[in-house]
């Protein structure tokens, strides 16, 4: 008796689980690495996707192989692609999509969430925009192929807090909530070679405008806690100009949102960031306690300044990278939110930047 | 069923052997009866000297021919014909007259001794058995080196003289209808559980069988459940061991004729345990431990794990090995599975060969199979070289489990788990394991829990289950062998 009920047991996994089979066996898979998504101009909504996965059908040679095809959307792409090559197209292990410009102009929520219903594709997969084509990107030569290439790039650039990390969870999560807009590395290509450009600013999920590897940098750590990083700053000194290497360890932002007779006056930021002065061209010693408050204040002078530009740029393009939107929301009721126009909001609201810098050390040499 | 049917047929056989006996046995002398009983068996001596009105029967190759001439022969030459010899009264020489005793005394290489209507037995046994060696099976680096026999006086004496308290008890029971066998039951009293020794006595009892070899034949016919996969009584060779058995209130089987002894309840992660554990300072021997069961995880799953990934979660690899991965399989003829299930079997061939051949021969097979499998057979594009890896490193792992029929149960295990992989991947693997978990937690040694301490939960003995604590926390003896002596020290 109670080994016919294993049996039947046994027989009804066998039935209820035959759908788990989905053999995928290795190599016969195109294991795409890297796919990019382009708009073609004058063809109404049609998406040039490109993609890119490594050729595995020997050790020794590992060159990554590129398809391309132009379709209606991200999965009927996936169609086409798969009937250009002669194995099983697959998507789990996209490590980065990139955007190109035309169609990040556009707008990109139809391609992220298209991403995102795909059960294969994780949500840590990262998204790239591309300053021309992203088709071009991924036709870039480079070893051993260019999905890992990048991913390797994004990672060591994001440790260094140079770029923000984006990936299409975060992406959408920014483009959903009602104080924050995305942002995403910019890469580009400059004679034949990868060349990381800045941060892209998106309005919404269209792309508006950027700002260089220096502004992210300063963008980053108005944008949140900065574990380490540096910046090299020139002052003018005399005649010559004062180059200033500052090395911060830590880097802590708040956001005040300052309001008087029930209204918002202005938006204070206030960044606190300790770190030591590795290399300094400047004629006079820094190690005196008085030069180096100095230095601290020059520094700090040179930081609010370079922030101030980027708010500007934000301003300009009616976007709210830094998520200001979210302060002046916590602020206010939600019906007085409701009745806000966002945008223009923001672009009239004055912001002031605060940076207080601590130089713990002047090198080794002191 | 024929073995059983035999059986009874020998029994009534025996028993009209008997009736006959008894019929006669009012004419006859004990003396006639008993050379009756061994007609034709011709290493038998039956010496008569008839001036003494003695006689001597023995078996030729049972006795020890220095012992023989020692202790009876030379004094028979110094007898005079006296009423009584004097030196059947020296302490060796057991009167008896019973017909039975007698007949199992000269089984067992004894010589009886007939003066007058006395007979007397004297234990002259011989010749030397194997010497005390280290065991092979189970060698530690430090700690004794002595391993058990093949005699049960011997091992006996090994654990009388670890265990030096007349607490330690020490029950035999014949077992075996055709080739008579004694097994011997071995607790300490007032720490064993007396429900348990009870219960193994009454099992071996009850054994219906023409004869047991050896130990792990005995187990098989006293275990809990004799289907399943996994050994439920631990087999050890070491005298140390089973001592240390013994105190924590185990209980013992010794088996005459087999250097294996059998040590009983124990759980699952007894099997994992090794001398050098303990001899070892407790980080080392914690360290080891461990190790150990990391060995078990590997054995168990990676080739299964590997087969799953290949075939099933492309996505579950690091982008850094894909490659490598895919490249390496990518000439391969066959499915993932079909290639595991090539070299796992190929491997056992292996292993089974090496096993079985002397010493000599077998160093071809390791250059063979080290060839063979680790070039030739990747060249050929039969197998991938991540695979060779894989199967290797898992073998490697099933060797460091202790216990070799526990690593043997283990090793069989993996097969089902490969096949569960091949064919409903990730899935499969969780479905196998469960049912192991399931069928290991079902499993119990003389009632106790098999999956112990793990579960049922027995915080108290954690401190020697998968670390090995330092001495001085483990103060309490463990739950399995439901001690009533809790309590390690008074």
């Amino acid at each position: 008796m109670r080994n016919n009920r294993k049996l039947c047991f046994v027989i009804l996994a066998m039935i209820v689980l035959t759908s788990c089979n989905d053999k995928k066996v290795i190599e016969d898979l195109a294991i795409i690495s890297m796919i990019g998504f382009d708009r073609i101009k004058g063809e109404d909504g049609k998406l040039k996707v490109t993609a890119s996965f490594p050729d595995l059908s020997s050790e020794a040679s590992q060159k990554d192989e590129i398809i391309e095809t132009v379709a209606n959307s991200k999965k009927e792409a996936e169609d086409l692609l798969s009937s250009k090559t002669r194995q099983q197209v697959v998507n789990g292990q996209i490590h980065s999509i990139i955007i190109g410009r035309t169609l990040a102009e556009e707008g990109v929520s139809r391609v992220i969430t298209s991403m995102e219903r795909d059960q294969e594709i994780g949500s840590q997969v990262k998204l790239v925009m591309a300053f021309g084509e992203g088709e071009e990107i991924i036709k870039t030569d480079v070893e051993p192929d260019v999905g890992s290439y990048v991913d390797k790039m994004l990672k060591t650039e994001t440790d260094k807090f140079t770029i923000p990390e984006m990936d299409i969870f975060h992406f959408s999560r920014d483009y959903f909530d009602d104080g924050i807009d995305p942002v995403a590395p910019l890469f580009t290509k400059e004679d034949g070679e990868l060349v990381l450009m800045g941060t892209a600013l998106f309005r919404k999920d269209q792309y508006v405008a950027h700002l260089d590897l220096f502004q992210s940098k300063v963008f980053l750590f108005l944008l949140g806690k900065v574990k380490k990083g540096e910046l090299t700053i020139k002052v003018p000194d005399g005649d010559n100009i004062r180059n200033l290497h500052f090395d911060y360890i830590k880097s802590n932002r708040k956001i005040k949102v300052v309001k008087s007779n029930g209204k918002v006056d202005h938006i204070q930021i206030n960044v606190k960031m300790r770190g030591s002065v590795i290399e300094d061209t400047g004629a006079k010693e820094i190690s005196s306690t008085n030069e180096t408050k100095k230095i601290e204040k020059v520094i700090a002078e040179h930081i609010e300044r370079d922030a101030e530009g980027i708010l500007k740029v934000l301003k300009e393009n009616q976007t709210d990278s830094l998520g200001l939107g979210q302060y002046v929301r916590h602020s206010l009721s939600y019906k007085e939110w409701k009745k806000l126009d966002k945008y223009e909001y923001l672009e009239t609201i004055p912001v002031s930047v605060n940076v207080d810098v601590t130089i713990k050390d002047t090198g080794m040499s002191q | 069923m024929v073995r059983r049917r035999t059986i009874k047929r020998l029994h009534k056989l025996k028993e009209m052997d008997q009736q006959s006996d008894n019929q006669q046995n009012n004419k006859t002398t004990l003396q006639e009866l008993i050379l009756d009983n061994f007609s034709d068996c011709d290493d038998l001596v039956h010496r008569t000297l008839p001036e003494l009105s003695i006689s001597i029967i023995y078996f030729l190759h049972l006795v020890n021919d220095q012992l023989l001439k020692m202790e009876l022969l030379e004094p028979l030459y110094h007898a005079s014909e006296e009423a009584s010899l004097p030196f059947l009264r020296r302490s060796n020489f057991h009167k008896s007259d019973d017909e039975k005793k007698l007949i199992d005394g000269i089984i067992k290489g004894e010589a009886v001794v007939f003066h007058k209507e006395h007979a007397y037995l004297i234990n002259i046994s011989g010749p030397k058995q194997r010497e005390i060696q280290p065991s092979e099976t189970e060698t530690t680096i430090t700690g004794p080196h002595e391993g058990f026999v093949e005699s049960s006086e011997i091992n006996l004496s090994m654990i009388r003289r670890r265990v030096r308290s007349s607490h330690l008890k020490i029950n035999e029971i014949p077992v075996g209808e055709v080739a008579k066998g004694s097994v011997y039951v071995l607790h300490i009293k007032g720490i064993a559980n007396d429900e348990i020794v009870q219960d193994l006595t009454n099992r071996i009892e009850k054994i219906e069988i023409d004869a047991v070899y050896d130990s792990h034949i005995l187990t098989q016919l006293i275990e809990d459940q004799p289907n399943a996969l996994f050994p439920q009584f631990m087999l050890r060779e070491r005298p140390d061991a089973v001592a240390a058995a013994l105190v924590e209130g185990k209980v013992v089987i010794v088996m005459d004729g087999s250097p294996a002894v059998i040590i009983t309840p124990s759980s699952f992660f007894d099997f994992f345990q090794t001398g050098d554990d303990y001899y070892q300072r407790w980080i080392t021997g914690t360290a080891t431990r461990l190790l150990r069961f990391g060995a078990f995880m590997i054995t168990i799953g990676f080739t299964a794990l590997y087969v799953a990934v290949t075939s099933f979660h492309y996505e579950m690899i690091p982008q850094s090995l894909l490659t490598t991965l895919a490249g390496s399989r990518s000439k391969v003829p066959f499915d993932p599975l079909y290639e595991a299930l090539i070299m796992e079997v190929t491997l056992e061939f292996l292993r089974e060969a090496g096993a079985r051949l002397p010493t000599k021969v077998g160093q071809t097979i390791g250059i063979v199979g080290g060839i063979v499998i680790g070039q030739a057979a990747v060249q050929a594009g039969i197998t991938s070289n991540v695979l060779i890896i894989v199967v290797a490193s898992s073998a490697i792992a099933s060797f460091v489990v202790p216990s070799y029929v526990m690593s043997a149960s283990i090793r069989l295990t993996r097969f089902g788990l490969i096949l569960l992989a091949g064919i409903l991947g990730n899935l499969g693997i969780v479905i196998g394991l469960t049912i192991l978990v399931i069928h290991l937690s079902s499993l119990t040694s003389v009632g106790a829990p098999y999956l112990a301490p793990l579960s049922p939960f027995f915080k108290k003995d954690w401190g020697d289950f998968l670390l090995r604590a330092p001495y001085s926390l483990m103060k309490t003896r463990p739950a399995i062998p439901r001690s009533s002596n809790k309590k390690k020290v008074k």
